[in-house]
């Protein structure tokens, strides 16, 4: 399978020589035809690569190809090769649905037949062909999610990018998004996908790269990520407190045998543990003893929510 | 250029598809142009101003050999009026209306030949006429009021002998036959005394004579609310560049094939539309309902309405192009409006400001633009009287369009 996307040694630093360092010096490939998703938590440095690789943001160092065109030299060249779905809903509110393809497809180069016809097309895919000529300010959350994503795929590019495109939107209208996604895909169409949800990276992706404080920490398909976790479950424990000092009973399971590592977040703890089943009973006590009860456990097998935790001691959604 | 020319085309559809957007740049401009016009167009000696009138520059032409003719003369030098009026006497009528037209004087007031032979005859009416500058507010106003007083103190004098003869004739059974022939000699001597017959004023604005009709205030109010209102339109339009980033349609933008100069190009083409399309609505709508005639010379009106939008644009533009976000850009944009107004003279006729503030008002796009339209409007000039004015606002607007095209690139440089 060939590269469509090579990315090489590429740092983006911000207000040099003292700025933020985004995306620190990151290298990695995405094939033809594949899902590939940057999953990492917000800040982690997502968009800044998403963007550099849009030629959206010069980077500081390196560069990538994208399509064999190099986003450095050859902008022009990468911007007809990618349809670009930013996270944000970016289509002109005050006009149709119909409109707003128009007008982004001619941006694309597209006009007269070909025009109307892939503005069919992606209405279509949209589910939004019998509301084409209503106002996009008249749709849905969801309905403009997916009239953002219509509009990437206007010119029918070589790769797709979706930032974080199901973020602040209902299950369904996010289902159907994914569903879309999946379709795309089946259909020959290469993915870059965005996300700090563990669970749609599982679902969409062929491969995957865990990005956090700009550096991607792993890459690989899940199956090849989850092995890095060796045999670890997750049980995840929604403790009523009583009282009890949280931080203190987190530091009593670290000291439970068959215990890897323990973090709290939003009140809850989430411990990596050899095996749930027999670390399960001792980790029940310890919390009775500390004076505090479980209201609610959750047992997970393998996931890349444990990779994450197991990479760098900090929950996903931190 | 179809790039530029299509989101150009569609900026200007947003824009005259939104209603609260039209109700700014066209409902609102045609409703206080027809109010303050309605308003100051019914004035009959009275109004107001926001800051004092005082030194009013006005032309005397006595062309009378006679006393009284002197004595109206004398009464503009008075000691109470000195403050308030400048005035200088000339001897030729029509150089004196020309310093009028060219704003130089705010009116003439001319004592024809024989006023004091017409004041002493009870057979002639006396006339003294005022010619005053029409695209001033106030200032003929005060002229016309003071040249009223003056008439109505020559009236005063017959009017008191008057009434000393009445009441002699009434009390003739008391004053006894001696003093019987009293009431005609009073009458008699009241005849021969100034203001014999009532002094009739004839007051004219030369605009309206030259047109050969009543002084329209609206062919002021029109442009002058035209631009007015452009200007926060076209500021809106410029301002728009950084509303797109900000509701990240400019990022998306970029992410197309779509170079950064082209969607400058399309987005400035936008607001010179909108611009064009705005002034042009109102001009023409200000033709048809309020009867404002825009001058003899189609290029010119033309020409002035592409310089004043394309200054207005670039303006815009510089403004759009300095602001840190749409927020401060706004802000700025709402603040130098409304300054531009009001030293441009949108609100009261920047002839009227005194001669230190005349070269800020010249610094203004409103005053170039409003001196034109109105030379078109009021005086039905031709595109000779307005090409000055054509030529200075596509200076400015050159001035601040090459800095606006040259900060924007870096503005939006990532």
């Amino acid at each position: 399978m060939t590269n469509i996307v090579q990315v090489r040694n590429l740092l983006k630093q911000y207000n040099p020589p003292s700025g933020v360092i985004a995306v620190k010096d990151i290298s990695f490939d995405i094939r033809r035809g594949e899902v590939f998703s940057l999953l990492g938590p917000n800040g982690a440095g997502k968009t800044s690569t998403i963007s550099m690789l849009s030629c959206l943001l010069a980077p500081s160092s390196g560069d990538a190809e994208v399509a064999g065109h190099s986003i450095t030299t050859a902008a022009p060249l990468v911007k007809q090769a990618i349809g670009v779905v930013p996270q944000e809903i970016a289509l002109y509110q005050t006009i149709s649905a119909a409109e707003n393809l128009i007008f982004w497809g001619r941006m694309y180069g597209l006009s007269g037949q070909r025009l109307q016809e892939r503005v069919a097309a992606t209405l279509a895919i949209a589910g939004l062909t019998d509301r084409a000529h209503d106002k996009v300010e008249s749709f849905s959350g969801g309905m403009k999610r997916r009239l953002n994503i219509a509009v990437g795929l206007l010119h029918q590019p070589q790769i797709l990018y979706l930032d974080e495109p199901t973020v602040g939107i209902d299950p369904q209208s996010r289902r159907r998004i994914l569903d879309t996604i999946k379709t795309l895909n089946e259909q020959g169409m290469t993915v870059l996908y965005t996300t700090h949800y563990m669970e749609e990276a599982e679902e969409l992706s062929d491969r995957i790269g865990i990005i956090d404080h700009g550096e991607l920490i792993a890459l690989g398909a899940l199956a090849e990520l989850t092995r890095l976790v060796g045999e670890s479950d997750l049980i995840d424990l929604d403790v009523e407190y009583n009282g009890a000092d949280q931080q203190a009973l987190a530091a009593g399971l670290q000291a439970q045998p068959g215990v890897q590592r323990v973090v709290v977040e939003d009140g809850r703890l989430l411990l990596a543990v050899d095996q749930a089943d027999t670390a399960l009973a001792d980790v029940v006590v310890a919390v009775a003893r500390a004076g505090a009860h479980v209201r609610q456990l959750e047992i997970r097998e393998p996931n890349l929510e444990a990779l994450f935790l197991h990479l760098t001691g900090r929950a996903l959604r931190d | 250029m179809k790039k530029p020319w299509f989101i150009a085309l569609n900026d200007t559809l947003m824009r005259f598809r939104d209603r609260n957007g039209l109700l700014l740049m066209l409902a609102a401009p045609l409703v206080l142009a027809a109010i303050t016009g309605a308003a100051f167009g019914g004035l009959t000696g009275s109004g107001s101003s926001a800051s004092p009138i005082t030194d009013i520059p006005v032309i005397l032409v006595n062309a009378d050999e006679g006393a009284f003719g002197q004595q109206v003369v004398d009464a503009f030098d008075a000691a109470e009026l000195a403050d308030l009026v400048e005035p200088v006497a000339m001897v030729d009528l029509d150089a004196a209306r020309r310093q009028v037209e060219e704003g130089a004087a705010r009116a003439v007031v001319y004592i024809p030949a024989g006023f004091s032979a017409a004041v002493a005859d009870p057979a002639n009416g006396a006339v003294l006429e005022v010619l005053t500058d029409p695209t001033s507010s106030f200032s003929p106003l005060i002229i016309r009021s003071i040249v009223e007083q003056i008439a109505a103190q020559f009236n005063t004098a017959i009017s008191g002998g008057q009434i000393a003869a009445d009441q002699a004739l009434a009390r003739q059974d008391v004053l006894g036959p001696a003093l019987a022939q009293l009431p005609q000699a009073i009458s008699a001597a009241v005849s021969a005394q100034p203001g014999g017959r009532r002094i009739e004023l004839h007051s004219r604005s030369l605009a309206a004579e030259e047109r050969g009709g009543d002084f329209n205030a609206l062919a002021f109010f029109a442009p002058s609310m035209a631009i007015l209102f452009l200007m926060f339109t076209i500021f809106e339009a410029a301002r728009s560049l950084l509303d797109e980033e900000r509701e990240w349609t400019l990022p998306r933008l970029l992410s197309t094939p779509t170079r950064f100069d082209q969607i400058l190009a399309g987005k400035i083409g936008g607001v010179l539309i909108t611009g064009v399309l705005q002034l042009s609505i109102l001009i023409l709508v200000s033709g048809l309902i309020f009867g404002v005639h825009w001058g003899s010379s189609w290029p010119g009106l033309a020409l002035m309405v592409l310089s004043t939008v394309l200054a207005a644009a670039s303006l815009g533009m510089f403004i759009t192009a300095m602001a840190r976000d749409a927020a401060q850009a706004g802000v700025i944009g709402s603040a130098v409006a409304l300054i531009f107004a009001i030293l441009g003279g949108n609100f009261i006729t920047a002839t009227a400001y005194p001669a230190w503030l005349q070269p800020l008002s010249k610094l203004t796009i409103n005053r170039w633009a409003l001196d034109g339209l109105t030379d078109l409007s009021l005086r039905q000039g031709g595109f000779g009287d307005v090409a000055l004015e054509i030529g200075v606002l596509f200076g400015m607007a050159a001035i601040f369009f090459f800095i606006a095209v040259w900060r924007l690139p870096r503005r939006f440089a990532h």
